[in-house]
């Protein structure tokens, strides 16, 4: 215990200067004890993420020098662009979501069917994007969480929601062949009829707690 | 047999915690313990367990819904840990197995720190209170015949998970809420500031008779003395030479506990503000003083809070306002906060006399509590007392000490003992 006679306080600490005006302390007699840890802050986790803004602006500066050399007139590089920006800011939230792969799957559906309609749809709209790729990985993922489901039922009742979530995707397929944006059917209904069976086997599976569920997640 | 609550939706308050919280705004408070002897890790760890058993509502992990937020209970048991991270620092609940608080110890200190999402500082206090129990319990060879204290067995779980807000909204029904107008804003505290995370730790102790007798001789109360006090170190320390345009604002949080019979473990207090014009320089502290006196009155009566509460309520309660997906009420509740957070200068807190079993008296020396600063409100000030033991506790988010320099200082000159602790600063 230390004596600041400056501000007339004793000072629970072993440093020489007061901590309110700087002063020199004078030792005084009584116990003291630190009730404060020295510590440093934990590290920021920036690092990871630095690194692959400043590789992925560097592959944007090489890719723009070829378009220069081979004088392209389609913005391709935009496409090798947005799907290593992708992959690098995807990679990295996968990495923090490992503990949740439901999550992880969803949000990479809902991301990848969003990117590939933008590079189909700017590239010519050839619709590889909307007749194939989107109701394909609608089908995977469902497959995905279903199995998860099976080798972990502990989260049966996270992963519902996500179920619950494919299948307003399944929809959509449905959607974009209805409104003429896909053309092929089969992949479209597939995806719906995946995503639908899916979901009432987990409700059949699930019981009373489906609504539970619901309830939970959609409360107002 | 009573059945086991499995969810719970966020009170009126804790609804707006998870969105504005981030790196810059931890919204974690800490209550701490100093016992008479170093901490024990094992018998904390399992004194957490058990007092998680009889308060589930702690027991608990924020999930995100479609439209809101909700709380479901957390099965996984919490790690009590030796302090690793800076006072009031962000619970990441990912890293905590979600749960929303995080107890650590540090020689004789036990802190309970706690995501404001979950409770106020009654609850924590009453969970804090558990944890002693069964820690001394263990520690204590005279305690191990103790039976539980009657005040740690009158809240059964239904009341626990109670919504205060909703409980007392519905006797104010037909009342005419208060109409929403955004106060203007108010003086800001600025200075050097720390690195995100850190903060500046002023734990001042002086003599809690001592304080009351001064607070008495003003004609005042410590609450009303102390916010005068905080006023006019503002206005001495940082307005001397320019007088500010707007009121030094201070918020003042007030228990509802006080005001409507609830015995809820959630949120259930309102923030009063309480604001003194210092643009003609400083009106001298009897006259501050005089002012705050007037102000806290007037604002802190049950009449004013069930208007209050009506008008939160409505808002909570609006058909459109409820079925907009939560991440887009996120959005629009981090911009009314950061509007409604320039309208007050600091805040500050006073928990008054702690109530502790009698029991605990010999084996704890001192409760304190502290509330941690964001980078938009740098001052926070948190006042407790138990027994004769009072503990003010200054938490900044910038590098300056001349706030709690002068506060202090001022006590020390009427002939007041304290004794200061700090932190280091992380760099």
């Amino acid at each position: 215990m230390k004596t600041c006679n400056n501000c007339r306080i004793q000072v629970n600490s072993s440093r020489e200067f007061c901590p309110l005006c700087g002063q020199t302390m004078a030792r005084s007699t009584g116990e003291g004890y630190s009730a404060y840890p020295k510590l440093e802050l934990p590290r920021r986790r920036f690092g990871r993420l630095k690194l692959l803004l400043i590789f992925t602006q560097v592959f944007l500066g090489i890719t723009v020098l070829v378009d220069g050399f081979i004088r392209s007139t389609s913005y391709w590089y935009l496409v090798l662009l947005a799907g290593s920006a992708y992959t690098a800011v995807s990679a990295l939230w996968a990495a923090r979501r490992k503990n949740n792969p439901g999550g992880v799957i969803l949000k990479e559906v809902l991301l990848i069917s969003a990117l590939s309609f933008s590079v189909d749809y700017f590239s010519g709209f050839s619709r590889w994007s909307t007749n194939y790729l989107i109701p394909l990985l609608v089908m995977g993922s469902g497959a995905a969480i279903t199995a998860i489901i099976l080798l972990r039922p502990v989260w049966f009742r996270d992963y519902f929601f996500y179920q619950f979530t494919l299948l307003v995707m399944g929809g959509l397929c449905m959607l974009l062949w209805v409104m003429g944006l896909a053309t092929v059917r089969w992949t479209a209904f597939c995806a719906l009829l995946h995503s639908l069976v899916t979901l009432t086997g987990l409700m059949l599976f699930a019981g009373a707690g489906t609504r539970e569920e619901l309830k939970k997640r959609f409360h107002l | 047999m009573e059945k086991q609550i499995s969810w719970s939706r966020l009170d009126n308050t804790a609804k707006l915690f998870p969105a504005i919280s981030g790196e810059h705004a931890a919204n974690v408070f800490r209550l701490w313990a100093d016992l008479e002897e170093d901490i024990h890790p094992k018998a904390l760890q399992e004194a957490v367990e058990q007092a998680l058993k009889d308060l589930p509502a702690f027991a608990v992990k924020m999930r995100r819904g479609v439209f809101w937020y909700y709380f479901e209970q957390n099965p996984a048991k919490p790690v009590v840990r030796e302090e690793f991270c800076p006072p009031c620092f962000r619970i990441e609940l990912r890293r905590n197995r979600g749960f929303l608080f995080r107890i650590t110890y540090y020689q004789r200190r036990v802190n309970l720190e706690v995501f404001h999402a979950l409770t106020d500082g009654n609850g924590a206090l009453y969970f804090l209170h558990h944890i002693l129990f069964y820690y001394l319990k263990q520690v204590c060879p005279a305690a191990s015949h103790w039976e539980k204290p009657a005040e740690l067995e009158d809240v059964s779980e239904q009341e626990m998970w109670e919504d205060g807000f909703a409980k007392s909204d519905e006797e104010s029904a037909g009342a005419a809420g208060q109409p929403m107008i955004f106060a203007p804003r108010a003086y800001h505290l600025d200075g050097e500031m720390l690195p995100i995370g850190a903060q500046q730790i002023t734990e001042a102790v002086f003599s809690a008779k001592e304080i009351a007798g001064l607070a008495k001789a003003s004609g005042a109360t410590v609450a009303q003395y102390f916010a005068a006090l905080l006023i006019e170190a503002i206005l001495e320390e940082r307005c001397r030479e320019v007088p500010p345009k707007e009121k030094i604002v201070i918020s003042l949080p007030v228990n509802l506990r006080n005001f409507f019979p609830s015995k809820t473990l959630r949120n259930f207090f309102i923030f009063v503000r309480i604001g003194v014009d210092g643009s003609q320089g400083n009106p001298g502290f009897d006259n501050i003083l005089a002012q705050v006196g007037e102000q806290m009155k007037g604002e802190i009566t049950r009449e004013k809070f069930l208007a209050r509460i009506r008008q939160q309520r409505r808002l909570e309660e609006i058909p459109f306002l409820r079925v907009v997906p939560r991440v887009i009420k996120d959005f629009f509740m981090r911009r009314t906060y950061r509007r409604g957070e320039h309208t007050y200068t600091c805040t500050l807190t006073n928990m008054g006399r702690v109530p502790m079993p009698r029991e605990f008296v010999p084996h704890v020396k001192r409760i304190g509590t502290m509330l941690g600063a964001s980078r938009n409100n740098t001052l926070k000030v948190a006042v407790s007392s138990l027994g004769d033991v009072m503990t003010v506790v200054f938490n900044s988010t910038c590098r300056e000490e001349d706030i709690p320099r002068y506060f202090i200082r001022r006590l020390t000159a009427e002939g007041l003992a304290a004794v200061v602790t700090c932190n280091e600063v992380p760099r």
